[in-house]
């Protein structure tokens, strides 16, 4: 039980991760006793690799897009259940506040670039500036989507 | 060793193991706990063990040697030697200096 367990915890690593070490680490866990500590080991370790996901070797770009794309069925999801509407609530003012947050990161990395910009090569330039579109973009999309989908959710709770 | 390990944050220690596990010869992972536990009683879990191992990858302290087996060893680097070196020297230093003010070793 446990073993598998442990098994099905690599599947949270990130993908580079799981393409140099998952084949090391599922064959440690075939070898070894498998316990409860060797479970919740494991768990922190996907919240490490996912932390410091540029020590990873051969890792890409953070998956950001991929991240932001996958929250946006979580408010749809949980906005049909009425039972959950509470938790809606709470999430979307917290995706929204995240949004928010996230344009205002971004406007500290414009102050910090700009007065560099005419040394900065025109290849950092748009890296930054696309990714901060992407981001700022993304940002808004989940923030509006979530916003809509709490609303919708506490409508179905008011007085029919 | 603060100053090159500090960064390692909470691997540090298990990091430490590693190199001197890795200092005998290379070693794969399932060896590799097997020879921790032995010699210093601690017994790593994977997810510990990976992250240290991860680390040490990144600063080239230690690399995966070229292997057709499904288990993939890990041998120390001359990087390595010299920063588990530096970090023994350092224990090597508070040992001393503990045990004098414990008045247990030498005075």
């Amino acid at each position: 039980m446990m073993r598998c367990l442990a098994q099905e915890v690599l599947l949270f690593y990130p993908q580079a991760w799981r393409e140099r070490y998952a084949s090391e680490v599922s064959d440690l866990i075939r070898a070894r006793p498998a316990r409860l500590p060797t479970v919740l080991d494991l768990m922190r370790g996907a919240v490490d690799a996912w932390l410091h996901y540029r020590r990873v070797p051969g890792a890409g770009p953070f998956p950001l897009a991929m991240i932001l794309f996958g929250m946006l069925p979580l408010p749809t999801i949980a906005a049909n259940e009425p039972t959950m509407a509470d938790n809606v609530r709470t999430s979307v003012s917290t995706l929204a506040v995240g949004a928010i947050c996230n344009g205002l990161g971004w406007l500290s990395v414009a102050a910090l670039v700009v007065p560099g910009l005419p040394k900065a090569s025109g290849g950092f330039v748009a890296v930054v500036a696309a990714s901060a579109l992407l981001s700022v973009g993304m940002s808004t999309l989940v923030a509006r989507r979530a916003i809509q989908r709490g609303r919708a959710a506490l409508g179905r709770l008011g007085p029919a | 060793m603060a100053r090159r390990t500090q960064e390692l944050g909470r691997f540090t220690d298990v990091a430490l193991l590693v190199l001197i596990s890795l200092a005998e010869g290379q070693k794969h992972g399932y060896r590799m706990i097997n020879d921790i536990e032995e010699f210093s009683g601690t017994t790593l879990e994977p997810g510990t063990l990976y992250g240290a191992l991860m680390r040490l990858e990144e600063r080239g302290w230690i690399e995966a040697v070229d292997s057709s087996e499904r288990r993939k060893p890990y041998r120390i680097t001359e990087s390595g030697r010299g920063a588990l070196h530096e970090q023994l020297t350092t224990l090597r230093r508070v040992e001393q200096a503990g045990s004098r003010r414990a008045a247990w070793g030498p005075a």
